[in-house]
């Protein structure tokens, strides 16, 4: 098998020429992560073109390569609906959000989104910090297990590695470039990584339009096979479970208003001005991202019809119609999804041990230096408890992966917000929102999901999260300060629209 | 249809896309030029309990 053989040479080429990169700029980062701002927000100095990749990247794992050119295999254009939540999530999240989220996080010097709770609702117990360590670390181990076992499933599909050395592969190299460069290699390698993506899916959709047979011939056949994949309700139609299919697609984009490894972007902002410009950046990204990514998955439907994994639409279309190079280019595209993912979400769970737990409550007597030397030590043990797990229960851990996100993004969203725009949140108010929010996401997976029209657990984490904290905030002491800091800061940064002292 | 797809799947699309890139722009518009270091005195007086 002379020519499977110079194929896989070729790709394992591209793949190992991609991972050089990656440690050299672990490398090039490492001066900036000898203290723990600097190993975890990088020093809070990154310009607006990577913060808005990285912000990407970080939101967009393996799930929208693989994922949602499935869903558009499977759904066609229903699938549209995913993408209305993101692009107005992100939208939202840099027009309304960051602004003053990074303002907030400059004023009490935070560098992690606990350390910011903690100081706005000044919990001199912790108890912010505790929830928060236990809920990170639990999500972003399900979370990176997942990725991990994505990782050798890649391998082993394109170049026919056995899964167990996908996983060691591509986990030895985020652990190399992450533990050296701490934070600051992790956003640059997001901007090579999302780079590449957008690349990926601007051009992959066009090149299966174009094998198709052109825009007309594609939607042709693709009626033909099944006339609700071109509908915008799908197979349901204007029907409850249509409805709720809809709200729960359009629920996975609410994520990118408060998800901790999303927010951890704004806080690394140089400035605000940097805010302003980075978000349209990132919105013009997505939009290529899912779009892409959704006619992928349609075009794939017309020319591989009856694949038994619409998730390996993707992997498929790339080895069928591309050269060998160019195949080894969108595996690294791929790992490039999966690895950006990963990576922030070791940095996340490191800092919320390191920082949260370590520095500010067990041993506040460390030098800088020490605690960042365990940021990395701790980055590495997180890693390798993520193998273990992914070679261990390589199909458990994708049930974990459907709530990881969900439960991040329940827990924190709504606290966050709150205490962005709410003067009258109180400390016990978050804290029970916090709780209570991820405990409905759980349980919704758990005990409800399958009865209720699969509504996506998102909905109920989210609406559990608002309605406690306010419930619980109205029925305690109004904050000492009477939240007035919330004022002080819409004032200094103005509204999401109007500059401030333009009078909004 | 229009080019092949229902005009509901074209609103969808519209939908999906338009009201992201407007807010953003008009973000973008309120606060291009924005630096954002906060006066001195507000950095005194907001500082975290852990400050103190």
């Amino acid at each position: 098998m002379p020519d499977a053989a110079g194929s896989n040479a070729a790709i394992i080429a591209v793949v190992v020429a991609y991972f050089a990169v990656l440690v050299g700029i672990g490398w090039w980062a490492s001066r900036e992560s000898r203290s723990v701002k600097g190993f975890y927000v990088a020093g809070k100095k990154l310009p607006s073109w990577v913060i808005a990749f990285s912000s990407n990247t970080t939101g967009e794992s393996g799930w929208l390569l693989l994922g949602l050119t499935g869903m558009g295999y499977l759904v066609g254009f229903h699938a549209l609906w995913v993408v209305l939540g993101e692009v107005l999530g992100v939208a939202l999240a840099w027009s309304v959000v960051a602004r003053p989220f990074k303002e907030f996080t400059d004023r009490y010097d935070a560098i992690t989104v606990p350390d910011y709770l903690t100081d706005r609702f000044a919990d001199r117990l912790h108890i912010i910090r505790i929830v928060s360590a236990i809920i990170i670390f639990t999500m972003v181990g399900a979370y990176t297990a997942a990725q991990l076992t994505a990782t050798g499933k890649a391998f082993s599909s394109f170049i026919g590695t056995s899964y167990e050395a996908g996983v060691y592969i591509g986990l030895a190299v985020i652990l190399l470039y992450t533990s050296i460069g701490g934070f600051k290699a992790v956003a640059y390698s997001d901007v090579l990584q999302g780079v590449l993506m957008f690349l990926c899916l601007l051009f992959l959709p066009i090149v299966g339009i174009w094998h198709a047979g052109g825009w007309g011939e594609m939607l042709a056949g693709v009626g033909e096979a099944d006339p609700a994949l071109l509908r915008p309700m799908g197979e349901y139609g204007l029907t409850v479970p249509g409805v709720m299919s809809a709200i729960s697609y359009v629920g996975i984009g609410l994520a990118f208003l408060g998800a901790p490894q999303l927010l951890t972007r704004f806080m690394s902002a140089r400035d605000r001005g940097q805010i302003s410009r980075g978000g349209v950046l990132a919105v013009v990204c997505i939009v290529v991202f899912d779009i892409g990514a959704v006619l992928t998955g349609v075009a794939g439907r017309y020319l591989f019809p009856g694949l038994a994994d619409p998730e390996t639409v993707l992997p498929v279309m790339s080895t069928e119609l591309f050269p060998a190079v160019i195949a080894g280019v969108i595996l690294v595209v791929v790992l490039a999804a999966i690895m950006s993912t990963v990576d922030s979400l070791l940095i996340l769970a490191s800092s919320s041990v390191v920082r949260d737990v370590f520095q500010k409550i067990l041993r506040p007597d460390y030098s800088d230096r020490r605690l960042s030397l365990i940021g990395r030590l701790l980055t590495v043990i997180l890693g390798l408890a993520g193998l273990g797990v992914a070679l261990s229960e390589p199909r458990m851990i994708f049930w974990f992966v459907l709530f990881a996100w969900s439960g991040l993004a329940s827990a924190f969203t709504p606290v966050v917000l709150l205490s962005l725009f709410w003067r009258r949140t109180t400390l016990a108010g978050a804290v029970a929102g916090m709780i209570a929010g991820f405990a409905a996401a759980m349980l919704w997976v758990v005990l409800i999901k399958e009865h209720f029209y699969d509504l996506y657990e998102m909905i109920p984490g989210f609406a559990a999260g608002f309605a406690v904290t306010i419930g619980v905030s109205l029925y305690t002491k109004p904050p000492p300060d009477d939240g007035s800091i919330v004022d002080d800061v819409r004032r200094v940064v103005g509204g999401p629209f109007t500059r401030a002292g333009a009078g909004d | 249809m229009i080019a092949g797809l229902p005009i509901g799947t074209w609103v969808l699309m519209a939908v999906s896309v338009v009201p992201g890139l407007v807010l953003v722009a008009m973000a973008y518009r309120a606060h291009r030029g924005d630096v954002g270091d906060p006066p001195p005195d507000l950095q005194q007086s907001s500082r975290g309990p852990e400050d103190a």
